[in-house]
């Protein structure tokens, strides 16, 4: 039995101090982990081999036939859709673009579900913000607005923010002050020194009402919240020595949307001609952020990006996985590292059944039950190595400590890739 | 009423379990204020229906800390089969503060195949 050490392939946390015990290649015991880090770790039905469906039936196939299906499913649709992408590495990504110029399809990932309204907010204003070890090191006031890290990233705040002791926070906890807004009581909201609940849909209002407050305009009461309260949340943020502002999909999904999320950096911006305040979105897959990264270095743009005029194109509305579906002009689509069938609309889920899907996943996804050629593959940062982006945009590299004999999702790309120009030209890149 | 759908603890546990009963029993529960239960005429972890423009979907209710006039449910199939795609948008579908009617019911819980396939 060996120890190794992994960096945890769940959330956007992707925490590096996680140890699994690992016995003939198989994990039999996880160390700092939290609890979603060891279920995924130990839980899960695996796709144990490639699957084609014929005459409506899923039946075993050899991996090249099952890369010769797909690679055709792509090269005879006009608008092929390649979505998901937040659960593997860049490298995977990268190779991704390249099949999705090749055919000329759309590629969009999970952004476009949960902060694409963030991305297109930091469009507008750009984005003030730190690394998570500077917040360890400086923060003494955190803010979680429209997010539940208790539940959703469960070691954001004892790693990264509340709890840990810091270079100029050596007493951690007993140094910060943390302030949840949200519409409801959450696990996190309970553990907060001030808990705001904000009628749903206003957070626009009350960005708006803060900015105000910190110019010193006397403010009425916004979104459920006396005018003294705004007031004297304005003061605390303007006195605190190092603030930092996480805001969740509660901003992203309701309201204003984007304009949440614009409002909430301008808020920021203001902060900074008295103090030091920075913000940052939770993000969820471990890394949907590397996908921004690595679609906005290859293509210029960050998520939802069309190329079936061989260039690309953006224009959330228009061009992401739900618009496509929904308007029903995707005529196939290839879901990698995620379950839309899960996590879509009913409308995007009907249209999907009624077009050839090719799924890639290491575990039994619901995608896979609708789906016309599933390929299994190795789980990214346990079986496989790559690189994924943090919550904050640190690039960490994520480790490969057992040998499952899977193929990688990079392989499996690459394979289609190669059959889709053989299929087109007749000969391998 | 207004539907928040949202992640959970439990549900993040089941990610990459789906078929499970565990997932279903996760995300087929929603969470009312016991205010809006009694004006329903619901019992706790009693059975409800929530219909809208989108669809409908039958679920087990429980009393929670929520608002009046506020449904929590964790996101899933169940979730989504009330959830929608505004034309015009920003790409978002719609996830949180869905309008959705509210009624008792004896309908059974869908387990997930049925709601897929
Ligand atoms: S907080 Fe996120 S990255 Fe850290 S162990 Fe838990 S699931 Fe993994």
């Amino acid at each position: 039995m060996e120890r190794k050490n992994i960096i945890c392939p769940f959330c956007g946390c992707l925490c590096d101090d996680v140890y699994v015990d690992v016995e003939e290649d198989k994990i039999v015991q996880i160390f700092n982990g939290c609890i979603l880090c060891k279920a995924k770790l130990s839980s899960g039905e695996r796709v144990k081999e490639a699957l084609v469906r014929v005459d409506g039936e899923l039946v075993p196939s050899s991996y090249e036939d099952a890369v010769e299906s797909a690679a055709k499913i792509l090269v005879e649709s006009s608008m092929p859709v390649l979505y998901g992408w937040s659960n593997t590495s860049c490298e995977t990504i990268s190779q991704g673009i390249r099949l999705t110029e090749k055919i000329r399809g759309v590629i969009d990932n999970t952004s476009s579900v949960c902060h694409g309204p963030s991305l297109l907010g930091i469009h507008e204003t750009g984005l003030p913000t730190c690394t998570l070890g500077e917040v360890k090191n400086r923060s003494d006031l955190i803010i979680y607005w429209g997010c539940n890290p208790v539940h959703a990233h469960p070691r954001h705040m004892s790693r990264y923010t509340l709890m840990p002791r810091g270079y100029f926070r050596r007493n951690g906890l007993m140094e910060r002050e943390l302030i949840v807004v949200d519409v409801r009581s959450t696990d996190t909201s309970k553990l907060a020194d001030q808990f705001i609940k904000i009628e749903p849909g206003c957070d626009y209002e009350l960005f708006s009402a803060l900015r105000a407050a910190l110019r010193g305009h006397t403010v009425p009461d916004v979104a459920g919240i006396k005018s003294k309260t705004i007031t004297e949340l304005s003061l605390k943020l303007k006195n605190a020595k190092f603030g930092a502002l996480f805001f969740g999909v509660g901003l992203t999904m309701s309201g204003a949307k984007h304009r949440n999320v614009e409002n909430a950096i301008a808020l920021t911006r203001d902060l900074n001609q008295f103090t030091r305040f920075v913000i940052m979105p939770m993000r969820g897959h471990y890394n949907v952020d590397g996908v921004n990264q690595v679609l906005t270095w290859q293509t210029g743009y960050p998520y939802g990006v069309d190329f079936s005029r061989g260039f690309p194109r953006y224009n959330p509305g228009e061009y992401c996985a739900n618009d496509l579906l929904a308007s029903g002009s995707a005529d196939s689509a290839l879901i990698i590292a995620s379950d839309p069938a899960a996590h879509f609309p009913r409308e995007s889920l009907e249209a999907l059944k009624k077009i050839p899907v090719i799924s890639i996943d290491p575990f039994k996804s619901l995608t896979s039950l609708i789906s016309d050629v599933i390929f299994p593959s190795a789980i990214t940062g346990i079986e496989a190595s790559g690189t994924a982006y943090r919550m904050d945009c640190v690039p960490i590299t994520l480790r490969k400590v057992v040998d499952s004999g899977y193929k990688t999702d990079k392989e499996i790309i690459s394979d289609i890739l190669n059959k889709v120009v053989e299929l087109q030209h007749g000969s391998k890149v | 009423m207004k539907l928040i759908s949202g992640r959970t603890i439990e549900q993040g546990m089941h990610l990459e379990d789906k078929t499970s009963s565990g997932y279903k029993d996760v995300c087929s529960c929603c969470i009312m204020n016991r205010k809006d239960m009694f004006r329903l005429g619901l019992s706790d972890q009693g059975n409800v229906k929530l219909k809208n423009k989108f669809g409908e979907v039958v679920l087990k209710a429980c009393i929670g800390e929520i608002d009046v006039g506020l449904i929590f449910l964790p996101l899933g199939p169940w979730a989504n089969a009330v959830t929608g795609h505004e034309k015009e948008n920003d790409g978002m579908p719609l996830f949180k503060g869905i309008c959705v009617d509210v009624e008792k019911t004896d309908e059974k819980i869908k387990n997930v195949e049925e709601l897929i396939l």
